[in-house]
């Protein structure tokens, strides 16, 4: 799954262990999150929407779409 | 990042420690051998392969616990990896350092339980070693409360990549020691002994655990 968490961070300049310490989680969780690594919890990824005050899907990138019946 | 830097980190990470570590393994043996006049097949003899196996398991584990405790004790070592020249701070530093001597803890535990299984054993009476079977006890019990610490302390990406190895693990080990006692059990002329089964279940945890970790981004 694709994510814009670094775009978001950058756009913020923030590093990698000041967003790591604005969440509560270690600066390894965040560079694996943004590397494509790490799929977060939903916990974590909501607390990144919040933080970033977007939309969740906005932050990581998902392009299934259901099948029609 | 591009397909160049990737092959450079792996260049970096692995391959060029992987032909250190041998010249200097080599260059150690062969000083061993030929300077100090330890006879190294003589040393070895006596020893079946298990046994071999987990010695040289052991003293991996100690140079880890070695590698890890050293990583504590050095910012500079421990920001190398970090992107854009970032560095970690004051707070992540005393977040880490327990971690990493934790992790040390338990690796020295291990390497302590595999040398003493592995050096003691043939016709031996149960009495007489009461005391290592003591210190093995503690051992376990040592690395038991680090690990729940050490689960305790990280956040969720230690959590899920430590799931994800006991799940690969146990699948595995579970696949190994069944086939194992099976070609035992029906006379195929294979030993099953308990340091056999210690042997492939710290193995195959520490090697999944490597992997998975490698591939998590963790390590």
């Amino acid at each position: 799954m694709e994510n814009r968490l670094k775009d978001l961070r950058m756009q913020r300049e923030w590093s990698q262990g000041e967003l790591a310490r604005r969440l509560g989680v270690s600066r390894q969780t965040i560079n694996a999150v943004e590397t494509d690594k790490y799929d977060p919890s939903l916990p974590l990824a909501l607390h990144m929407a919040k933080l970033f005050g977007v939309p969740v899907d906005e932050i990581f990138i998902d392009y299934w779409q259901p099948e029609e019946d | 990042m591009s397909t160049e830097n990737t092959k450079k980190s792996w260049l970096r990470r692995w391959l060029i420690p992987m032909i250190i570590g041998a010249i200097f393994g080599y260059s150690a043996i062969w000083l061993l051998d030929n300077v100090v006049g330890v006879d190294i097949k003589a040393a070895m003899q006596g020893y079946s392969t298990a046994q071999l196996l987990a010695m040289l398991m052991s003293v991996l584990f100690v140079l880890i616990a070695v590698i890890l405790l050293a990583l504590s004790f050095s910012a500079k070592a421990l920001s190398a990896n970090l992107p854009d020249g970032e560095e970690l701070d004051e707070a992540e530093l005393k977040e880490m350092t327990p971690m990493l001597r934790l992790s040390a803890l338990a690796m020295s535990a291990y390497a302590v339980i595999l040398w003493l299984l592995s050096t003691i054993s043939g016709d031996v009476n149960g009495s007489s070693h009461l005391g290592h079977l003591l210190i093995i006890a503690v051992m376990v019990a040592v690395q038991l409360g680090v690990n729940i610490l050490l689960w305790i302390r990280h956040d969720e990406l230690y959590k899920a990549i430590m799931r994800e190895t006991a799940g690969i693990s146990y699948i595995l080990i579970e696949m190994i020691i069944i086939l194992w006692a099976a070609a035992s059990i029906f006379g195929f002329g294979i030993s099953f002994n308990p340091l056999d089964v210690v042997l492939v279940m710290l193995s195959v945890y520490f090697v999944v655990g490597t992997v998975v970790s490698v591939r998590r981004g963790f390590a």
